[in-house]
């Protein structure tokens, strides 16, 4: 396989927060444009990707790969109470933002993309599907390169959502994580060395015990949650950021019998 | 690399819910039915497309139209249990599980949350009742939904990374798309028209369709391989691509390359053809830019209606039916030509013969994908 190389990570998590205001000060410093009439989903979207360093140099052909566990339910909610609680003619506004796509198309629309753009999930980890499928893209030459990430936005009545979603965490949070990904790179975070599937955890294990050998070993496995689908990316670009060494082995369950390990190893 | 063959398939649309039913209803004109739903204070009536003699209105039906369609698939297909243990489930949809949602907010209006949130749970649900062990993956791009699903299951056979997976495109029917749709102005009151002069707007319908790609060819006597497609982003609107064609185009060169195939050599442009002037015009000026000898074009929508994340997998099943019975359908709707479009679709039924077909998907966030096609069998 060719390597791929992850040449830069980003992360944003709030704790759930009603209002879209400071994300939008944030992206207006870290973009320099004014965000209007997008939706705190897509908000929370642009906003983890304008923490990525050196946007200004992607490639037009860059695919994008957006993964998420619930979409842009606030929306749908929103468009719904107008609809049957407050009986109220639906805006075209709130219809579009109904629709979880638009997060892909207002990224690509600021960054100037114009390759695959892909809103994808999975039951149990939405960052790893996000990633498996540009891996696969990138193995066959589709594409150089690929920014891919996950995104998540909380509702209130918290609790509800909290119930909902099977989340016991005490303070919940929203946001995402994103990897930049490379065929060639100067100075990249980390390789991908390997990503290979198995039907069972234990062939998993094996094969990470044989692969890896001596070198420092973290494992990040994704957990069935409610809340956001970036769970496991979080910890996988929290280990980029934190470690100088060592190898990270991804594991995910991608199916009812299928699981995958992605090999990285951090360059320091 | 593998060959992606279409194994089997099975689709439920307004035309009906078997092949027979489906290739006998698209010889006739589709009949006008119309919806009421609810629109601010005011109750409305569109035309709509809704699964014959089938109705989605809940978590219950949601579930029993979906495991039935599957069902199907499978007794069909003759999948054994170790294909099952290994088969992909790529899923494709715009509404996801809105239809089960709904109706519990329609008679709760203060509800505060909704009951079915996130999308893994409804490939989860699937991939349980059914054995189905390899991987699960869910496609939210609007219209080209099932369309992506389409071309990641045939790069995920051609690379090796699965053997076969059931690809399933749905859309049901539900308020929040038609008062969406209503709100933009784009549903037509009296019928789809694709390319059409005098086009007023889109149907809206329902469907749901499943598809088994495998490397397996399938036991019909003509094959229809899945070649290869592209997926292109253009951000020029978040609700359509340009007219001026420039990214249509670019996706239609880039399936085609990805397919190695030459432009001369496609037979027939199953397009995206919703009847709104917007797409008409951006579909056709990005074909004319490839296609210096336009190949015969045809529309489905006017006789399915447009059914959303779904159209992939149901307007693929629809004319995989209709080629297994020797004929590719008419295009309904169709009276007087736009002269500033210059694009005739198919005006009666024809022959169907041995070729390539481009499938065309655009929609809402600047999505577009284009599938490649082939008819007969694998070089």
């Amino acid at each position: 396989m060719k390597p791929l190389y992850i040449e830069a990570v980003s992360l944003l998590l709030q704790e759930v927060s009603e209002s879209s205001l400071e994300l939008k000060k944030e992206l207006e410093h870290t973009s320099g444009q004014k965000f209007r009439r997008v939706n705190h989903f897509v908000l929370l979207a642009l906003a983890g990707v304008f923490r990525l360093p050196n946007l200004s140099t992607i490639d037009s052909q860059c695919s994008l790969y957006v993964g998420t566990a619930n979409g842009c339910v606030r929306d749908v909610i929103k468009m719904l109470e107008q609809m049957y609680r407050d009986t109220l003619l639906p805006m075209p506004f709130t219809f579009m933002g109904t629709s979880t796509s638009m997060a892909g198309f207002h990224i690509a629309q600021t960054l100037g993309l114009s390759g695959s753009n892909l809103t994808v999930s999975n039951p149990y980890g939405a960052f790893e599907q996000a990633l498996s499928m540009a891996y696969t893209e990138m193995e066959s030459g589709k594409s150089a390169s690929a920014l891919v990430g996950c995104v998540d936005e909380g509702v209130f009545p918290l609790d509800e959502f909290k119930k909902i979603t099977h989340n016991d965490d005490e303070v919940v949070l929203e946001g995402g994580c994103w990897v930049k990904l490379v065929l060639e790179c100067a100075n990249p975070l980390a390789v991908i060395i390997a990503r290979e599937s198995f039907k069972t955890l234990v062939e998993v294990e094996d094969y990470c015990e044989k692969y890896v050998l001596n070198e420092p070993l973290t494992v990040i496995r994704n957990a069935k949650s409610g809340y956001v689908g970036a769970s496991s990316g979080i910890d996988y670009v929290r280990a980029l950021q934190e470690q100088r060494s060592g190898m990270i082995a991804l594991i995910s369950q991608t199916g009812l019998m299928s699981f995958s390990v992605t090999l990285t190893r951090i360059l320091g | 690399m593998n060959c992606c063959y279409l194994r089997e398939a099975v689709t439920f649309c307004s035309l009906g819910n078997t092949p027979d039913e489906i290739t006998h209803g698209i010889h006739s004109n589709p009949i006008e039915k119309y919806k009421e739903f609810t629109f601010g204070t005011e109750i409305i009536s569109r035309q709509y497309r809704g699964i014959k003699d089938k109705k989605v209105t809940g978590n219950d039906e949601f579930y029993a139209v979906l495991e039935q369609l599957l069902l199907e698939l499978i007794t069909k297909s003759h999948l054994d249990s170790a294909q099952m243990e290994e088969c992909a489930l790529l899923i494709g949809s715009t509404s996801m599980s809105i239809p089960c949602s709904e109706p519990i907010f329609k008679s709760n209006p203060n509800e505060t949350m909704l009951p079915h949130i996130g999308y893994g749970g409804i490939g989860e649900c699937l991939a349980q009742t059914f054995g189905l062990g390899g991987e699960v993956s869910l496609f939210t791009t609007a219209c080209t939904s099932s369309a992506n699903a389409l071309l990641y299951g045939q790069m995920g056979i051609n690379t090796g990374k699965f053997q076969r997976a059931i690809i399933l495109g749905f859309d049901f029917y539900n308020e929040l798309t038609m008062s969406g749709f209503e709100s933009f102005g784009l549903l037509s009151r009296d019928g789809c028209r694709p390319f059409d002069a005098n086009r007023s707007g889109i149907v809206l319908g329902e469907g749901c369709g499943a598809i088994l790609l495998d490397i397996i060819p399938s036991s019909y006597n003509s094959q229809l391989i899945l070649r290869g497609g592209a997926n292109r982003s253009d951000t020029s609107s978040p609700t359509a691509h340009n007219t001026n064609g420039i990214m249509v185009a670019q996706t239609i060169r880039d399936a085609l390359c990805d397919a190695n195939i030459e432009p001369c050599n496609v037979g027939l442009i199953k397009a995206h053809a919703t009847g709104s002037e917007t797409n008409d015009r951006a579909e056709s000026t990005g074909a004319q830019q490839i296609f210096s000898q336009m190949p015969p074009v045809l529309a489905l929508k006017s006789s399915l209606g447009h059914t959303l994340g779904g159209c992939g997998a149901v307007e693929l099943a629809v004319l995989w039916f209709c080629l297994r019975e020797g004929f590719i359908p008419k295009t309904y709707g169709f009276e007087v030509m736009d002269d500033s479009i210059e694009i005739i679709p198919s005006q009666g039924e024809s022959e169907a013969k041995e070729g390539i077909l481009l499938l065309n998907h655009f929609g809402f966030g600047g999505s577009g994908v284009v599938l490649v096609v082939q008819f007969g069998e694998c070089e």
